[in-house]
Formats: C-alpha cells, sequence, structure tokens
C-alpha cells in the first residue's frame, strides 16, 4: 500500500501530471495515485489535496487511451468518498465523462458509466449533470438512453451501468417526461430490459427509471394502456413455476398465461421490492386499480407472498393485497395519492411501522 | 366495232379460261380459317377489326390477330419502356382483380429484366401484392423480399413482406420487417398497426404453445401416476395379441409399452371405457363380464378396485330381469365368477366376495387390452360342466 507523499513531493507530482508532461510519466504518477484510492488513508489524503482531483480531471482529455482510462477509473475509486464526489459534481466532470459514453470506440465506457452513477447519487449532482448535458446538444439524454437500449452500441464494453446512472437521473422530473414522452417510444424500448437476465446491474436501474416514472400519475393510463402495456413486464419478473387453474390463467394477461413449471422470479429481492411499489403506485388511481384487479395480478402476487423471504418484500406485498382485495374505497379517496392523511394519524402510522420492525 | 366486238369476245373468253384455269388448279384449296355458318357473330369478335369489345384473356389459337397485335404492343426495344409497359398492363388486371392474370403479366415484366431498379422492384412488389391476393404467401414473401433487396427502403414491399410472414405464421419475422419499416420511416402508420398485430399474434401463439406443453405436461405426470399405481399391485398388463405393439414408430419405451396395452396410449379420454385413477389413490378398473352360455356379455365402464364381485353382481341381478335369462338361472347366489389362466388354458375359480384389486394382483392374473374381464356361470348346471371340460383341470 502507498504511503501518502509529503507536501513537497505532491508539488512534483502535480508538475507530472499537467497534460504537457510525457505520456508515460503521467502513466506512473497515474498508476501512484490509483495505489492511493485502494486505502482509506489513501482517500483522506485525496480528500485533503483536492486539487489532484482537478489535475485528473484534465487527463480525462489526454490524447492517449490509456492514460485517459487510469485516470477515469481513479476518479471513479475515489468518486467513492462524498467530499470528492462533490468537488466532482462542482467540477467540469460531466462535461467530459459525457462523451466517453455516447464515443463508440471508447474502451472505458463503462468506467465512465459506473463514475457517472456515483456523481448522481445525490439530487444536487443530478441537477448538476442535467444542466451540462443541456450545455451539450450533441450529448443529449435521449441519445444517452438510446445508447442503453442498444445493447451492441459499443463493442468493448457492457454499458449496464449506464441504467443506474439514468435511475439516478430519473429523479428529476425533465428525465422522467422524455422518458414518458409518448411519441419517443422510450418507455418500450426501456421495458423489455426488465428481464434481462445478464445483468443484475441493468435489470435494477431499469426498473428503477420505471418505479420512478410511476409517480407520474397522470401517465398511468398511457403505461398501462396498449401501447406500452407495462403491467405484464412487472408481473412476469413476479411470476414463478406455480401452476393455475384454467379459469384463473385465462383472465391474467396473455404473457402470464401457463407459464412452464421453470419460470424463475426476479432473484434480486431489491428488484423485487421496486416492482411491487411500481405496482402499488399504479394501482393508486381507481381505474389502474380496476384494470389491475381485472388482470388478475392478485394470484400472482399471492403466489409470490408463499414464496418471498425478505420481511420488507413481504409487508409490501401485504400492503398491495390489501388493495388488490380489499374494498374500493369511496368516492372522494379514489385517487390514494391524493388522499390528504391527518398529521395525527400520519404519527401512529409510523409509530405502528415503528413497533412492527421491533 | 366488228374488230372491237371480236375483241372484247375473246378477253371475255380469255377470262373465263383464266378464271377456269384458276379454279382447276386451286379446286383443293380451302380457306384456312373461314367463318363457320354457326356462329360467324362469335368469331368475329376475335378478328381485331370488327370486335365490339376489349378483351379479357386472349387465347392465340381461337384469336391470332389479337395475340399478335398485343405481342406489338411489347415489342418495344427498349427493356425498360416494355418491362415499364408490362407493369402498367399488371396493374390494370390488379385493378380489376385479376390477381392470376397480373401475376403472368408481372412475370413477363421482370422476365424482361431491365436495368431500371424502380420498375424491377415495383413488378416484384407487385407481384407480391397479388400473389398475397390469391393466398399464396409464401411466393408473396418472397418477391416483396426480393423487391426489396433490388430497392432498400422500398415501404410497400417491406409492408408485404410483414403481412405475409404474418399470415405464414412467422411472428418474429413479421416483427423485424415492421421494425425495418419503421427504421426507415417511423410515422408509418401502417408498420405500427401491423407491429402490434404481429405482437399480439405472437404472444397468443407462445401462449397456446406453453399451454398446450402444460397439457402435456399434465397429462404425461397423470399417466406415470396411473403406470405407478398399477405397477406397486403388481397388475400384470398385455396388449391384445396382434392388436397393437406392431406399430412402425414403436419405441423402445416400457412406459409407452404399458400405456398401449392400457389401450391408453395417445388418446386419453378419462371416464371413455379405461382405467382411472381417481385423487383418492383408487383404481377403477373398466370390467368386462361374459356368459358363455348365452354369449352376452355385461360392461362396468368403472369398477371400483376395492369393490367386491358380490357388489356389482347384487346391482345386476338382482334388481330387474335380465332379458336373456329366459330360465332366470342368473340369480347372484347361483352365480360363479372364473378368469382364463391363458398360459395354462386353466380356469381359475374366484369367490364372490373377493375385492377386484386382489384379483388383479394375482400372478396368474393377466390384463389384456386394459380392460380385465371375466367369466360368470351359473352353478351346478350342465353348461358349466360341459363349458368348464375345455379347459385344463385346476383346484
Amino acid at each position: 500500500m502507498a504511503a501518502n507523499p509529503p507536501e513537497n513531493e505532491l508539488t512534483d507530482l502535480f508538475g507530472y501530471l499537467s497534460l504537457d508532461s510525457r505520456e508515460d510519466v503521467k502513466s506512473l504518477a497515474l498508476e501512484y495515485l490509483l495505489g492511493l484510492t485502494g486505502s482509506v488513508d489513501g482517500i483522506k489524503f485525496i480528500e485533503n489535496n483536492l486539487k489532484l482531483v482537478e489535475k485528473v480531471i484534465e487527463l480525462t482529455s489526454e490524447k492517449s487511451q490509456g492514460v485517459q482510462k487510469d485516470a477515469c477509473v481513479f476518479l471513479l475509486n475515489a468518486s467513492a468518498s462524498q467530499i470528492v464526489a462533490r468537488k466532482l459534481e462542482n467540477l467540469n466532470t460531466f462535461e467530459l465523462i459525457l462523451p466517453q459514453i455516447v464515443d463508440k470506440d471508447c474502451i472505458f465506457a463503462d468506467k465512465a458509466a459506473m463514475l457517472l452513477s456515483n456523481l448522481t447519487r445525490s439530487e444536487q449532482g443530478c441537477e448538476l449533470c442535467l444542466k451540462s448535458v443541456e450545455k451539450t446538444p450533441q450529448y443529449s439524454l435521449k441519445k444517452i438512453f438510446d445508447v442503453l437500449c442498444n445493447e451492441k452500441y459499443n463493442e468493448h464494453v457492457e454499458l449496464h451501468h449506464l441504467a443506474t446512472f439514468l435511475s439516478n437521473m430519473s429523479r428529476l422530473k425533465v428525465v422522467r417526461m422524455l422518458v414518458l414522452d409518448k411519441v419517443g417510444d422510450l418507455m418500450q424500448k426501456l421495458s423489455p430490459y426488465v428481464g434481462f437476465q445478464k445483468s443484475v446491474v441493468r435489470r435494477k436501474g431499469i426498473v428503477g427509471i420505471i418505479r420512478n416514472c410511476c409517480f407520474e400519475y397522470d401517465c398511468h393510463d398511457w403505461l398501462l394502456g396498449d401501447n406500452v402495456d407495462i403491467l405484464p413486464t412487472l408481473l412476469l419478473s413476479l411470476a414463478g413455476p406455480e401452476e393455475f387453474s384454467e379459469s384463473e390463467n385465462d383472465k391474467l394477461p396473455m404473457d402470464l398465461q401457463y407459464l412452464g413449471d421453470d419460470k424463475e422470479r426476479e432473484t434480486d429481492h431489491e428488484i423485487r421490492m421496486m416492482l411491487i411499489e411500481c405496482l402499488m403506485m399504479l394501482c393508486s388511481t381507481k381505474s389502474g386499480r380496476q384494470y389491475i384487479q381485472e388482470k388478475n395480478a392478485y394470484v400472482i402476487i399471492r403466489e409470490l407472498h408463499k414464496w418471498e423471504k425478505d420481511e420488507n418484500v413481504c409487508k409490501a406485498i401485504e400492503n398491495l393485497v390489501q388493495i388488490l382485495i380489499g374494498d374500493e374505497p369511496e368516492d372522494n379517496m379514489a385517487n390514494l395519492h391524493e388522499v390528504e392523511i391527518p398529521d395525527e394519524i400520519k404519527a401512529q402510522f409510523e409509530q405502528c411501522d415503528e413497533k412492527n420492525l421491533e | 366495232m366488228a374488230e372491237k366486238d371480236s375483241l372484247a369476245a375473246k378477253l371475255d373468253e380469255d377470262l373465263n379460261n383464266y378464271v377456269d384455269k384458276m379454279l382447276e388448279k386451286n379446286k383443293n384449296y380451302k380457306y384456312a380459317h373461314p367463318l363457320s355458318e354457326d356462329n360467324w357473330e362469335e368469331e368475329l369478335e376475335n378478328i381485331p377489326l370488327f370486335m365490339t369489345k376489349c378483351p379479357e384473356e386472349v387465347d392465340p389459337e381461337k384469336a391470332p390477330g389479337v395475340a399478335a397485335m398485343q405481342a406489338m404492343k411489347f415489342e418495344e426495344d427498349d427493356p425498360d419502356a416494355r418491362a415499364l409497359s408490362y407493369k402498367d398492363d399488371g396493374n390494370e388486371e390488379f385493378k380489376k382483380e385479376n390477381y392470376k392474370k397480373a401475376i403472368k403479366v408481372y412475370t413477363e415484366g421482370i422476365k424482361v429484366n431491365c436495368s431500371d431498379t424502380v420498375v424491377m422492384s415495383t413488378l416484384f412488389a407487385n407481384r407480391a401484392n397479388a400473389h398475397y391476393k390469391i393466398g399464396n404467401y409464401r411466393t408473396s414473401l418472397n418477391d416483396a423480399t426480393e423487391a426489396k433487396n433490388i430497392q432498400p427502403g422500398y415501404i410497400k414491399a417491406i409492408f408485404r413482406g410483414g403481412c405475409a410472414c404474418i399470415e405464414l405464421e412467422r411472428y418474429n419475422d413479421a416483427i423485424n420487417w415492421c421494425k425495418e419499416g419503421l427504421a426507415h420511416d417511423p410515422d408509418q402508420k401502417c408498420f405500427q398497426d401491423l407491429l402490434k398485430k404481429a405482437t399480439l399474434k405472437l404472444k397468443q401463439y407462445e401462449r397456446d404453445k406453453r399451454k398446450k406443453e402444460a397439457e402435456e405436461n399434465k397429462m404425461r405426470k397423470a399417466n406415470d401416476r396411473l403406470i405407478e399405481a398399477i405397477m406397486s399391485r403388481g397388475v400384470s398388463l398385455r396388449s391384445i395379441p396382434g392388436q397393437v405393439n406392431n406399430e412402425e414408430d414403436r419405441e423402445d419405451n416400457s412406459e409407452v409399452d404399458k400405456l398401449t396395452a392400457l389401450g391408453l396410449n395417445n388418446q386419453h379420454i378419462p371416464g371413455k371405457g379405461q382405467v382411472t385413477l381417481d385423487d383418492d389413490g383408487v383404481l377403477h378398473w373398466p370390467v368386462l363380464f361374459v356368459y358363455p352360455e348365452y354369449g352376452q356379455t355385461d360392461f362396468i365402464e368403472a369398477f371400483n378396485e376395492n369393490l367386491r364381485f358380490s357388489d356389482n353382481l347384487q346391482v345386476m341381478f338382482s334388481s330387474q330381469d335380465v332379458p336373456w335369462d329366459v330360465d332366470r338361472k342368473y340369480r347372484p347366489s347361483q352365480l360363479e365368477i372364473y378368469f382364463e389362466d391363458v398360459e395354462k388354458n386353466a380356469l381359475v375359480f374366484v369367490t364372490q366376495s373377493t375385492c377386484l384389486a386382489n384379483v388383479l394382483s394375482n400372478p396368474r392374473y393377466v390384463v389384456y387390452g386394459g380392460t380385465p374381464s371375466f367369466i360368470i356361470l351359473v352353478k351346478d348346471t350342465p353348461f358349466q360342466e360341459q363349458f368348464k371340460t375345455k379347459y385344463n383341470l385346476d383346484r
């Protein structure tokens, strides 16, 4: 593990890192810095000398791809630290990194995608990123979504982390509205990845995007309608190998009917949780609720509940079942997300939840 | 004047002579295509000069004149113009819904093999449409593919190809054709609609496939359970000799053999004279009672294996009169039950109070063709005595 260098050597290091120094020198300096990111002390040192980060950012526009890559990996590792991430957000990192994503030949585009997902963990990061994107029309969000939807876009790397990045970004209304744009077909292109077997990262990102989009209650009818038909996609990941009777099958969406005894459920409990949350939100409008009830979602959820081991997911399922087979609320409360809950009752609920958790 | 007269007479004579000579010379000549007196009006219709309306179908045998004039139309030197001309004629026929005719004309046009790719691809695309109209989907798809290859991005051809794929139940291909169409023109409503149709069809197709598999699976499991139940009871099964087991595609599989022996192969219709296993694990056999004295039989569709013979005989012979039992001999208490041991040619006695299951488990008992059968005789009658002599003695 590399020891932290004394002050005077640091000044030398800055020299080595400047754009005009020799390539092999830069490589060596970067290699040393990369070593630093492997230890807690190293990260501390970087936090205390944020000037280093600024220097490395410059190197991402270096001619040599090797140096670019090392610079990017260093930033990626260092961005695990909140302090460094904050710093990076406020520098022009996004403008330098976004082009790597849309560059078909970039050999470290996956690292760039991971860095972007690290830098957009906070809502503030997302907003800063959005500002950068808006400044450079050639790297529009639409373009980045298209890259995500095209698995063969960059033959060198798998850009699964792009899904995480865009999932973070979908916390912003502008991004959600882009995904939900009826003309763009983006939602239709994203939804097949809900069952993407090859990468749990991509699945999680995609389901995250869909979950965030479900907050747009006005779009529920469109999401559930013929054009997107999101319900079978969500349910299919939650369906297992259980056999249903003919009448139960006939009521299900066609994609869910007569699944074989080798059908597997989503393996990741966080994704299952998000899928349940999607259904929960889609159930909050009266029309959505009735549609989901009609489509016999209950039997899928019932079998899921019997199988589910994760306690939190179980609780979420129980809440959903309450809605699916419970009595319809009065007309003035038909849209659950619009119901105002008095503060004192809210407090009682919170108490209950806490008790349950104990 | 006289000179003039004689000259005129000579000319007349010469002419007469000439005519006579010609008549003599052409004595055997016949006009090649004379109008017959019976249907000269109809025949005139085949001569371009006299015809009153445009011909629909041209037969060069019947109407050589029309055929020749038609051929003249396509005798343009420029192949492009010729192909174009065929295209227009084909389109005319297509409009008139003469699709077969249109196909012929387009084919002629394609044979010209002109260098104008637009005309060539149009000929193929139009022929694809005509083939589609008369249900030749395979050929339609080939022509659409050809048209698209000649002129990439040709919307009409791509659309026809997609439609043909749907009819051919190649839904994934249809979806790809639609996507190709949308890639060239994302706003084409026809492709959006076709894509929706293809996707729905694909879903239906896959659902039906899954359903079929599930049903087959279920039946296989039920059969396994049934065979397992029968085997665990030690029941011997055999096919009726000469009836089955000589099928060409016989699999070397004991399970299949057993199913065949039960008459269950391929067409298991529960409750149709075949052994069934109920939810409590009890077998119900179809059973045949044979009354050799009168050449009569009784068929019991489902004999619960745990019931005794007496239970069935009671029901059959005490409540109502049996029409063929003229001597009123067949009283439950008078009846004796036997089964045949074919190998030893023996008749084995079964007491009335035995359960069916016990008899079937007897190593000497063999179920032929899935239906156990028993011989019923009346105690102490001459027929019984005589009948038993046909078999080897058994205790």
